[in-house]
């Protein structure tokens, strides 16, 4: 029997009953197989079962004491907060030995629970909402990890944003102290399965009865922190089993606190265990690593997508108050000048300015020709897909009726990758027009899905958002176990999906601009039905607005556009969600005006973005579109703190 | 392009004498997945007139006016607009004849009064075409008529709710139809205000000579404004005539389920609808 599930897990098929038998406690050292099992493949199927159980016993004691079925370490950015603060750790090396990385992990997962629950608090903790701010805080910390680890290790293995858990292990460590954790919270919860059922049925009932809700509340959530926090520290992010498990466990309607806590657990060690099975399988048949993590994320994040379908979030409509000085300051034509020469400015630097070894260099144009027009495929090839995924962003806040949308967070450009990618993978050496086409198919392909929802869910933006990045991390887990099968071409692409612009040439640059050019005029020529959009679907009809045809025009385009950007600066850069808020804030407010200033501002974060991606850290270069979504994933965060956020248009 | 041309048979169809059918319905219903919400209606709108729709919490005012507006196609039936089947004319043809405001109207948060009241050229310039000296004079016309003039550059989240609801009503107006369909336009107002809207919407009837078609709660306002009422009761049409008639003993207990009185405390004062 635990043979047969080590083998199950282990997928050696060296692996027989004589093996186990001699591994299974003191290993003779002339037997290699047995050696192998005692400290490789036993330990790895404790860690799986061990982790599993952990996250799902922490999501299950979240989703429980917030009320709310879409928290878990991975929704409420607990894990990545982890997973950043072990990054930094690493970065420190000898400096920040001085605690154990358990320590590190822990007071990382609890800074980014800290910061959640700071936000989730403007909104009356609203569950939609809560994760929303959690997602946010896991892509800005994401996007961080990635570059502390690009300068540590000079790999990218850790761009992907989730699921990059790997559960093998060397020795019996992970094992020991991971029991040790699971016991003690295990135990720890189970014993207070009286206070978490009070919490679970209503803070008003329950501080009738006596409990002191908020300290109640906020020991469990900190027992779940430092569960998830050890499992981070030992196995990294194992994405979504804290989530989709204890949902499953609720499906069969568990009677009691306590019995939903240990299914979770137990429910969730299987889970892990098979997923790690999977993720053998897959990386013995390709040769390389396929880490668990991917595996989990890509059933997890479509059990997130169903559970938003399934559940009837509470909303609670707020009455709309005066919110504005009564009349409007729009935006002089000064503005456009000011951003033109900014643009201007940012673009002559980045040709110009330089960094070696020896300090900053000024390039003069006229003596060192050949290096400048090196530099100009980069600089223009930004500044244009900066603005085509600002406009492509702006048009998706039209169609879907909501200034916090846009298609990085729909899952938009995660399509377009993906479909590239595969394509790519799978015939081999294509043109750049076969793969732009491809793309393009793709983020149409992840627009219609997210539109379908978003037509169901119309009233429900935070709904929308969340169901958009599940599909993001869906096709994301795709495109890295593909990537894991890859031989050749793996490093080209994952390059490419970092958002680095070095692979750019000028002839593609020109190609571009005249698209952008064409759309650009496109969408000012039809000023007028995108931005009766604004108003909903039914009083355009009534003006005699073909709705649906408009928005099915928009939506085009919009694909169209995030594909192109998409091949240039990866589907990461956060600038489609940016860069209109950016104009909105500079008192553009006719639609004219905002879609040249969202451009404008598109094409100065992004060639700002690659020149300090260029120069911050030289010798090394940070992909560009990396650094703008490290902006970018940061000016999410502060979108999501609003406190009525999602009101906007709609 | 300044006009479209006027698509099907519409282009045969003049606008109907004053007390002629404007809409006619021929057993029009309307179901939602097995649910019946209105049963096959006969039913006409005459030209000219300020209609009230009554009825209760459900009983398919709303859904009417949808269908008269072309929100919702029926599931069965044929719905006449002066004289071709409604669903021939063109979407900004019929939307050049027709007006229709729905109960919520969208916050428009981001635009000022004057913006809002200009979609309602957007049935006559469409897309592209500039606006001309008559596009402006129908704006600036709708805004003298509601009487907001003074506030055509104020924001639309700045008003109050009366304020807003003439601002929709002035893009209603530039829209120029010759219906105007409103589904409950004094819902949200206070007595003020409601007094205000329907005392507008009855002279706006009289000016322009148009047929205004109304879902309303209160009855007694229904009376003293509209000149036809039509009441449904569970998807049906339980009434319809003129005012005096709906306040024949028994009619109106009979539509709500609830015994109703009426009094008129002053000989040339309104009538007064109480239940008992």
């Amino acid at each position: 029997m635990l043979g047969a599930a080590t083998l199950a897990a282990g997928w050696d098929p060296r692996l027989t009953f004589h093996v186990v038998r001699l591994g299974l406690f003191d290993p003779p050292g002339d037997v290699f197989a047995a050696v192998m099992f005692h400290y490789a493949t036993l330990p790895r199927l404790v860690v799986s079962l061990l982790a599993g159980a952990s996250l799902g016993l922490a999501g299950a004691a979240m989703q429980t004491v917030l009320r709310n079925p879409l928290a878990s370490p991975t929704t409420l950015g607990v894990a990545t907060g982890a997973q950043f603060a072990l990054a930094l750790a690493a970065l420190a090396g000898p400096s920040a030995a001085f605690l154990p990385r358990e320590a590190w992990s822990f007071l990382g997962a609890l800074g980014a629970a800290g910061l959640v629950h700071l936000i989730g608090k403007r909104h009356d903790f609203e569950p939609a909402k809560l994760a929303l701010a959690g997602m946010a805080i896991s892509l800005f910390l994401s996007a961080a990890s990635a570059a502390l680890v690009l300068f540590n290790e000079q790999q990218l293995a850790f761009l992907f944003l989730w699921g990059s858990g790997h559960l093998a292990q060397s020795d019996w460590t992970g094992a020991v102290v991971l029991s040790l954790a699971f016991v003690v919270a295990a135990a720890v919860l189970v014993a207070s399965a009286r206070v978490i059922g009070l919490l679970a049925v209503g803070d008003g009932l329950a501080e009738s009865l006596g409990l002191r809700t908020e300290t109640a509340r906020v020991a469990v959530l900190l027992v779940a922190v430092a569960l998830t926090a050890a499992v981070v520290a030992r196995v990294g992010i194992v994405g979504f089993v804290g989530l989709a498990i204890p949902a499953v466990v609720r499906l069969c309607r568990p009677r009691s606190v306590a019995v939903t806590l240990l299914a979770s657990a137990g429910l969730g060690a299987l889970a892990l265990f098979a997923a790690d099975a999977l993720a053998q399988l897959l990386s013995g048949a390709s040769g390389r690593l396929v880490p668990a993590g991917a595996v989990t994320a890509l059933f997890g994040a479509p059990v997130l997508f169903l559970l938003l379908a399934r559940t009837r979030l509470q909303t609670r409509p707020k009455p709309s108050a005066l919110r504005s000085a009564g009349t409007f300051e729009d935006a002089g034509p000064g503005l456009f000048l000011k951003l033109g020469l900014l643009l201007g400015l940012v673009a002559a630097a980045a040709l110009t300015i330089g960094r070696t070894g020896a300090g900053w260099e000024l390039l003069d144009p006229a003596g060192d020709g050949t290096l400048l027009l090196a530099r100009l495929p980069r600089v223009l090839g930004a500044g244009l897909a900066g603005a085509a995924i600002a406009l492509s962003g702006l048009l998706v806040q039209k169609i879907v009726g909501n200034d916090l949308a846009s298609p990085e967070l729909l899952g938009i450009s995660n399509g377009a990758a993906a479909a590239i990618v595969l394509v790519a993978l799978i015939f081999g050496v294509v043109s750049r027009t076969l793969l732009l086409l491809s793309g393009f198919l793709g983020a149409i392909g992840a627009t219609l899905i997210v539109l379908w929802f978003a037509r169901r869910h119309r009233d429900q933006i935070a709904a929308v958002l969340l169901a958009g990045i599940a599909l993001g991390v869906f096709l994301d887990s795709i495109v890295r176990i593909a990537l894991a099968n890859a031989s050749m071409q793996a490093a080209t692409l994952l390059t490419w999906l970092s958002g680095s612009t070095v692979l750019v040439s000028l002839p593609e640059t020109l190609w571009l601009a005249v698209f952008l050019a064409a759309s650009l005029g496109l969408v000012l020529a039809c000023r007028r039905p995108i931005g009766l959009l604004d108003l909903g679907a039914e009083l355009p009809q009534a003006l005699g607005l073909k709705v649906r045809a408009v928005q099915a025009a928009t939506l085009f385009l919009a694909a169209l556009l995030a594909s192109a950007a998409t091949m240039i600066i990866g589907p990461l850069s956060f600038v489609g969600l940016i860069a209109p808020h950016l104009a909105r804030l500079f008192g553009t407010r006719l639609l004219a005006a905002h879609v040249a200033a969202t451009a404008l501002f598109g094409a100065v974060v992004m060639v700002a973005s690659d020149f300090v991606g260029r120069v911050a850290m030289s010798p090394w270069q940070l992909p560009g579109g990396l650094v703008a979504g490290l902006f970018g994933s940061l000016g999410f965060i502060l979108l999501t703190g609003r406190r009525r956020s999602g009101a906007g248009a709609a | 392009m300044a006009i479209a041309p006027i698509g099907g048979g519409a282009a045969l169809a003049g606008p109907p004498a004053a007390g002629a059918a404007l809409f006619a319905l021929k057993a029009v219903g309307y179901a939602v997945g097995g649910t019946r919400i209105l049963s096959p209606l006969d039913l006409e709108i005459p030209a000219g007139r300020f209609v009230a729709l009554l009825g209760h919490n459900g009983s398919g005012k709303s859904t009417l006016l949808s269908l008269l507006a072309r929100q919702l196609a029926p599931s069965e039936g044929e719905l006449v607009f002066a004289g071709a089947p409604a669903a021939s004319y063109g979407t900004r043809d019929f939307a050049r004849r027709v007006g229709w405001l729905p109960q919520h109207p969208p916050e428009a948060a981001n635009m000022t009064v004057a913006e809002v009241a200009r979609l309602g050229r957007y049935p006559w310039r469409g897309a592209f075409a500039r606006h001309r000296d008559d596009d402006r004079r129908a704006v600036a016309d709708a805004f003298e008529q509601v009487g907001l003039a003074h506030m055509a550059e104020r924001a639309m989240a700045s008003l109050s709710g009366g304020e807003r609801q003439r601002a929709w009503l002035a893009m209603l107006l530039a829209q120029e139809p010759s219906c105007l369909l409103l589904d409950e336009p004094t819902a949200a107002l206070d007595l003020r205000h409601q007094i205000e809207v329907l005392r507008l919407l009855r002279a706006l009837k009289e000016r322009r000579r148009l047929t205004i078609v109304m879902a309303i709660h209160d009855v007694g306002m229904a009376i003293r404004f509209a000149d036809h009422l039509i009441a449904l009761k569970h998807g049906r049409a339980a009434f319809a005539g003129p005012p005096e008639d709906l306040l024949e003993p028994g009619i109106l207990s009979d539509i709500f389920d609830l015994p109703i009185a009426t009094v008129r405390p002053q000989e040339s004062g309104p009538t007064v609808v109480y239940p008992l």
